[in-house]
């Protein structure tokens, strides 16, 4: 009955120390890989390689083929409707679907800060992993906006513009911005006609 | 091998244990989700993941501690089924005694890690993580470069989980049920003694009756 207790105590022993202990041996030159997986290891030392030289647009945080949307074309307007409609192109560069439940902010001028409107996805998105897609965001322009437009083009055929208050829903994580630079956009010919 | 001599919860208790451990390899305790799907921690004693955008991985010591995991169950539950069979064996109680604590001792050391994570992710974040439920999450803007950035967080036990506790809470039982198994057996092994004594006595009193009559 004492060899069986024994037996007992060294089993218990032995499956509760030799798995780890077989780990720290392999892991042995470098503790730090024990703890923390290999795949965030290299997303910290890709982040802290890249910090300087990327910032936020070249952030590869997790997939070195990320893009931020890319304009497709050219703004457009519908001087009918006052609706100003401008295509960015995106790919989902993750292994999971990404869903763009929202997308809204206001457009202002970047150097006088002049509202133009409010601008706004029309519809939710649901991106598969790898898939590409347009999103439209679409925006209605007020008289004041127009006519500010038309006198910039003036003197220039695009116009440095700020998103305010822009809150995007993307896959339950809601990003709010006070302002974000988007750069120079070009002025839609039909507002000029 | 008869019924009476078979201790049930430990049987019951055994058979739990050995189902809970291909069960726990597949279906977490317990889930955590970050977002829609975004980040999800699935947590069990034998197999804990992570899956961030799609990607699935595990920290080496954490492999190594499910590992262990798996074989405290495995252990556990061979042994409970062994001694579930033969309680009444002078050595069963031993066996007993290193089966029947070791699904407590998941369960409770389980618990202890969950809450020693979400102390950790509160520490981190300044925000506390729901052990079981939903809240909206706002990182510190420290981390965020001057956005607003909130998370849903949702995290819930899993079935397997509730499973785990049935097999520790009949873990327990098979011991205290062993105390009252082993009386009952010893009554019923005493039994049979006292019949036997029966002729033996009236032997005893039928031999002097010649001798007696040798006597006389």
């Amino acid at each position: 009955m004492k060899k069986l207790k024994l037996i007992l105590l060294f089993l218990t022993i032995a499956i509760t120390i030799t798995p780890i202990v077989i780990e720290v041996l392999l892991y042995r030159d470098n503790l730090l890989d024990l703890i923390i997986p290999p795949e965030i290891a290299n997303i910290i030392n890709n982040q802290s390689n890249n910090s300087n030289e990327k910032g936020i647009n070249g952030n590869n945080l997790l997939n070195p083929e990320f893009e931020l949307p890319k304009p497709v074309g050219d703004p457009q307007y519908n001087p009918e409707t006052k609706t100003v409609s401008y295509t960015f192109n995106f790919t989902n560069p993750l292994q999971t679907p990404l869903e763009i439940d929202e997308l809204q902010a206001g457009l202002v001028s970047h150097n006088d800060g002049f509202f133009l409107g409010n601008i706004t996805i029309n519809k939710p998105l649901k991106l598969d992993p790898g898939q590409t897609v347009d999103i439209t965001a679409l925006g209605i322009l007020s008289d004041d906006a127009i006519n500010y437009l038309k006198s910039q083009s003036a003197t220039q055929n695009s116009i440095n513009l700020d998103f305010v208050n822009l809150n995007v829903d993307l896959s339950g994580i809601q990003l709010q911005l006070d302002k974000q630079n988007i750069g120079n956009i070009p002025i839609p010919p039909q507002i000029l006609t | 091998m008869k019924t009476k001599q078979i201790n049930w919860f430990a049987l019951i208790g055994g058979i739990l244990i050995l189902v809970l451990l291909p069960i726990s390899i597949y279906f977490s305790w317990w889930q955590l989700t970050i977002g829609k799907n975004l980040l999800t921690i699935n947590v069990s004693p034998v197999n804990t993941n992570i899956t961030l955008f799609g990607t699935q991985f595990s920290a080496p010591l954490i492999w190594a501690m499910n590992l262990t995991g798996s074989l405290t169950f495995l252990a556990s539950g061979i042994i409970m089924l062994i001694y579930a069979l033969i309680p009444a064996k002078p050595y069963s109680i031993d066996l007993l005694s290193f089966a029947y604590r070791k699904p407590l001792y998941i369960v409770i050391l389980y618990l202890a890690g969950l809450l020693v994570m979400t102390f950790a992710a509160q520490a981190f974040l300044g925000q506390g993580i729901p052990i079981a439920g939903s809240a909206n999450l706002t990182l510190p803007s420290s981390m965020t470069m001057g956005a607003n950035i909130s998370i849903l967080v949702a995290s819930a036990f899993q079935w397997p989980f509730y499973l785990a506790i049935i097999a520790a809470g009949l873990s327990i039982t098979a011991r205290v049920y062993h105390t009252k198994l082993t009386k009952t057996l010893k009554q019923t092994s005493q039994e049979p003694t006292t019949l036997q004594t029966i002729p033996t006595a009236e032997k005893e009193i039928e031999t002097p009756i010649p001798n007696q009559t040798q006597q006389n």
